[in-house]
């Protein structure tokens, strides 16, 4: 026997009448109706919201509310299975206000008979299907465009070109690219559809390393910071980018997007800004060295004339052209850095020695500090000596300027299998330890402790820490407020970061003659 | 005094800088040094007799460059024997000079115990 079944939720607050329905649904026949009464508004909202009733009966009259007002609020509330209103008396405007409100149908409790009903449920269910499956062909339809306007969208801001922008799938294999992109790079559109473009292969080898760092950031987040690289360009120069990617799926494979800023203008202006940087501080040393030069042939004219008092003077002048040397110095580095132009040679000499040197040099420049030497480094360093010593200087000095009321600096030397330890401790005014970190940094300056600062450019400790690292040693600083800091550094006595060159001019040209 | 200046050791001094120039003469002539000195480096390649006891070469003359004219006088029979002084505010003059086959190099600015020094010990040969 062919069956059909309805689930009916009745809402009616009249007991008499839910059962007068029931025994009206008993008499139809081949028709199994499972049937569930409620009598309150919320109740019968909570129980639409279940979504498990084919269709509802709702009475008019729900205590102080009514059923177009339920059938207003289940419709706010996402239902979509049929309403059919019963009134107690015939009113056609009741009816029509129903229907206004989403009912399916309404029906005088009075008129219904089994088949009135039956007829009713059938045709409202029926009816009912039919509109929700409309719906549905409207709301793909709009999803649809909502999509396409979506892709348009993002296909307006790959074509703005103010980027490079391109999708790349597994292995690298770049799938599209925008104009910005192929000019950047100088391949043309067919080359990209013939396959030809893999950002793997147009990344030159020394950049592997970088991208293998960024794609395992990908791989965890999805994202990778942006960071900057070379490509190849199709005519095999390069082109210096920006670049950042986001992949797509997770979890995450090898396919997503790529940003790709080309930084070439950018670079060019670094590089003009470090040429000027070098330009201007040897257009500086020029003047500079002949005034230096007039200063001691004066000192010495003074002081073979016996005149100790102007020779004093002009003594005092060098010393004074010796800080606006090592300032202009200062800045000559920094660009060399900058451009990746410090050149650091390599002889073989007795740290000991070198320190010695220093400090009866050093010493001559303060009568306050006494500077003592503690320890011995037995083995030879092979290391830049100039340099080194330049690193001893700016650390000596600093400890002399950074502890005014301080009567002694202690450098001390030490070795371990593979690295010299040399350490400069002063008595002077300390480094908060948050500050700690940011001294080796450029143009960082302490303060005193009235926020005062001390004469510099605050480069010394930049260009320090950098002729360390790029002989592969460390420099760091231990420090207390008020009571002083010790800088340390290591020197590996041989260094393999700068390439080997012969021994210095100095020692096999003149001093071993 | 003309006795003197014969016996005096002869330095011709070579830097585009009239300043320094000037007070490296001064300086050299205050050490008893009988010197001359030229801005043009075209005339150090005209030498042919009166050769300098030593010369002191700036790297960078306008027009000429002072490497240039130490590997040719270095590279000459006649004038390969002239003690050559390399001077430059280039923090690489030891390693240009060096390459050039210079005697010394003085990095500019110089203190001038340092260059009268070098001067007397390259004389001393």
């Amino acid at each position: 026997m062919n069956e059909t079944t309805f689930k009916i939720l009745i809402i009616e607050d009249d007991e008499e009448d839910f059962l007068l329905i029931k025994k009206t649904l008993r008499r139809i026949p081949q028709t199994d109706y499972q049937l569930e009464w409620i009598h309150s508004f919320d109740g019968a909202l909570k129980e639409i919201k279940k979504n498990k009733h084919d269709i509802f009966l709702t009475d008019y009259r729900l205590g102080e509310k009514n059923g177009i007002d339920l059938i207003k609020q289940a419709q706010k509330n996402g239902s979509k299975q049929p309403f059919i209103l019963l009134t107690g008396i015939g009113d056609e405007d009741l009816g029509i206000r129903a229907l206004r409100a989403g009912a399916d149908d309404y029906l005088v409790k009075s008129d219904i008979t089994p088949s009135i009903l039956e007829r009713a449920i059938r045709y409202a269910v029926e009816r009912r299907q039919i509109f929700n499956q409309q719906q549905e062909l409207v709301a793909e339809q709009i999803a649809r465009e909502q999509v396409e306007k979506e892709r348009h969208r993002l296909k307006r801001i790959v074509d703005s070109n103010m980027v490079g922008i391109v999708f790349f799938s597994k292995e690298g294999q770049l799938t599209e690219a925008n104009d910005a992109f192929l000019s950047m790079m100088g391949y043309s559109r067919k080359d990209l559809e013939q396959g030809k473009l893999n950002w793997r292969h147009m990344t030159p080898p020394e950049y592997s390393a970088l991208d293998e760092h960024a794609m395992v950031e990908l791989a965890e987040r999805g994202v990778c910071t942006p960071f900057e690289k070379e490509y190849l360009k199709k005519d095999g120069s390069r082109v210096p980018v920006y670049i950042g990617c986001a992949l797509f799926d997770q979890p995450y494979n090898e396919s997503g997007v790529a940003f790709i800023l080309d930084v070439t203008e950018r670079k060019k202006l670094e590089r003009q800004k470090d040429e000027f940087i070098a330009v201007a501080t040897h257009e500086l040393k020029t003047p500079v060295t002949s005034i230096k030069a007039y200063a001691q042939i004066l000192k010495n004219r003074f002081e073979k004339e016996g005149d100790t008092r102007s020779s004093e003077l002009l003594g005092k002048m060098d010393a004074q052209l010796n800080k606006l040397i090592s300032l202009i110095s200062d800045l000559l580095d920094v660009s060399k850095i900058e451009g990746g132009k410090l050149s650091l040679s390599q002889e073989t000499f007795d740290m000991n020695e070198l320190i010695k040197e220093l400090i009866e040099e050093l010493q001559r420049t303060t009568e306050r500090h006494k500077i003592s030497i503690s320890g011995i480094v037995k083995k030879l360093i092979t290391a830049d000596k100039d340099r080194t010593g330049q690193v001893l200087t700016n650390l000596i000095t600093n400890a002399i300027k950074y502890s005014p009321y301080g009567d002694k600096i202690i450098v001390s030397a030490s070795e371990d299998n593979d690295s010299v330890i040399i350490s400069v401790k002063d008595f002077g005014v300390g480094i908060p330890e948050d500050k700690k970190d940011k001294v080796f940094e450029q143009f960082y300056r302490v303060s005193g402790p009235k926020e005062d600062t001390y004469p510099g450019l605050g480069l010394g400790l930049y260009i320090s820490s950098e002729i360390i690292k790029r002989q592969g040693g460390r420099i760091w600083v231990e420090s207390t407020v008020g009571k002083g800091s010790t800088f340390y550094f290591t020197l590996p006595f041989t260094n393999k970061v700068v390439k080997q060159e012969k021994d210095t001019f100095l020692e096999s040209e003149i001093t071993h003659d | 005094m003309a006795d003197k200046k014969e016996k005096q050791k002869k330095i011709l001094v070579a830097d585009d800088d009239p300043g320094i120039l000037d007070a490296l003469q001064i300086m050299l002539e205050d050490a008893g040094y009988n010197v001359q000195t030229t801005v043009d480096g075209e005339t150090i390649y005209k030498m042919e007799k009166e050769f300098p006891d030593l010369l002191l070469l700036d790297i960078w003359m306008s027009g000429v460059d002072g490497r240039e004219i130490c590997r040719y006088l270095k590279t000459s029979s006649i004038t390969k024997h002239i003690p050559i002084i390399m001077i430059s505010a280039n923090k690489d003059t030891e390693k240009i000079a060096r390459e050039s086959g210079a005697d010394d190099f003085l990095s500019k600015p110089f203190e001038m115990d340092t260059l009268l020094k070098k001067v007397a010990k390259l004389l001393e040969k």
